[in-house]
């Protein structure tokens, strides 16, 4: 029960920050795409279409520091996911709101469909691999610097268990001892080697 | 949770609540938008046409002036706005045909107005005039009067451009041509 729970949890947790993530993915793409409808322009669309991914994948990585790089894999693929449901319904938002019978951003002679079809295979092909990329060097880099409480827990109780040895060898002298046997030891090992007849 | 984290935390926060933002001021922006594309064009009306004679002048004066309602939830700024105008000579057919217009033509005006283009606020209206002057030497272009002994005035070659404040956004439409009885002043 405690591990279905614990499951649940990080299910939940990644879920959440997937779906959070696909927020800003799809402004900016929105953005980039179609500038008019936004309160500000920008002129670097390409700066935009690669940097907000690769962003939003980084710190992605870095919020699930504690979960395996599948997650954080699969985290990915959610965001691409929702943020490609959010695109269609900007792209679709009048006719869902009963204002128009047609999308204003589809040409007359275009087909709804095939028109959404086309900007969501662009935004796949453009955002999924750096997102992806971003979200794997995020979790890569979140070991280093924030690791997760389970590996930081063993990290301390190897530091901890070494120490102990380093005191109890200290405290029976064996350290010292050990270092003066093993280096005569091993001149004696090469003095052999060398006398013997090639 | 140790400080990093809480940066990165508190970073990711701030790119979502910004992208929020941006998302739903588009979708707000997409829907009113084009909302007003479709109530927009069907709001421009003749509000005067005037043929004014003063003593002692050849020359024809005609005042013509446009009202631009803007029924939308949205301020509309008109940024650009061009017109024809000919006098009917009462022939038989089509009055709209484009020679016969041609032909019956005495004027026309235009304006590119840009960004300094007049903001019609929602729910307001814009009035804008135009006045043109015929030469007397044009002036067997204004001896047609109907039955009523009226000028029927025909304004044609409608072109308005407009835009929505804050973007960038340039919308243009043709509307029909508008046919309007004139009674000669003067």
């Amino acid at each position: 029960m405690a591990e279905l729970k614990s499951r649940l949890g990080a299910f939940l947790e990644v879920m959440m920050y997937s779906l959070a993530g696909s927020v800003p993915v799809a402004a900016f793409f929105i953005l980039a795409f179609f500038p008019g409808y936004v309160p500000f322009s920008i002129t670097e669309t390409g700066t935009i279409l690669i940097l907000t991914p690769l962003l939003v994948g980084v710190l992605f990585g870095f919020m699930l520091s504690e979960r395996d790089l599948r997650s954080v894999a699969a985290g990915t693929l959610v965001i691409v996911i929702s943020s490609s449901v959010l695109v269609t319904a900007f792209i679709m938002s009048p006719i869902l709101a009963g204002v128009a019978s047609a999308a204003p951003a589809v040409a007359p002679g275009e087909v709804l469909e095939i028109y959404i079809a086309q900007r969501i295979l662009l935004f796949i092909v453009l955002s999924f691999p750096v997102l992806l990329l971003g979200a794997v060097v995020g979790r890569a880099l979140s070991e280093r610097v924030v690791p997760s409480e389970e590996l930081r827990l063993e990290l301390e109780q190897l530091r901890k268990e070494t120490r102990e040895w380093h005191e109890l060898l200290k405290s029976k002298g064996g350290l010292k001892e050990k270092s003066e046997t093993d280096v005569p030891d091993l001149n004696v090992k090469q003095e052999d080697d060398s006398a013997k007849p090639r | 949770m140790n400080r990093v984290r809480a940066l990165l935390l508190t970073a990711y926060l701030v790119i979502v609540v910004v992208g929020g933002v941006i998302y739903v001021q588009s979708l707000s922006n997409m829907v009113l938008y084009t909302e007003a594309d479709q109530k927009f064009p069907s709001s421009i009306y003749v509000n005067e046409v005037r043929i004014p004679r003063y003593a002692g002048v050849q020359d024809y004066s005609i005042i013509c002036s446009f009202r631009f309602e803007n029924p939308t939830r949205v301020p509309i700024r008109l940024r650009a706005f061009s017109f024809e105008i000919a006098i009917d000579n009462g022939a038989q057919g089509n009055p709209y045909e484009e020679v016969r217009l041609t032909s019956e033509k005495i004027g026309g005006a235009a304006e590119s107005l840009g960004d300094a283009g007049p903001l019609i606020d929602p729910g307001g209206k814009l009035i804008r005039s135009y006045a043109m002057r015929v030469p007397a030497a044009d002036s067997s272009l204004m001896n047609h009067l109907n039955a009523n002994g009226n000028y029927t005035v025909i304004l044609y070659g409608l072109a308005v451009s407009y835009g929505y404040s804050g973007t960038s956004l340039l919308r243009q439409f043709w509307p029909e041509a508008m046919t309007v009885e004139v009674a000669p002043i003067g």
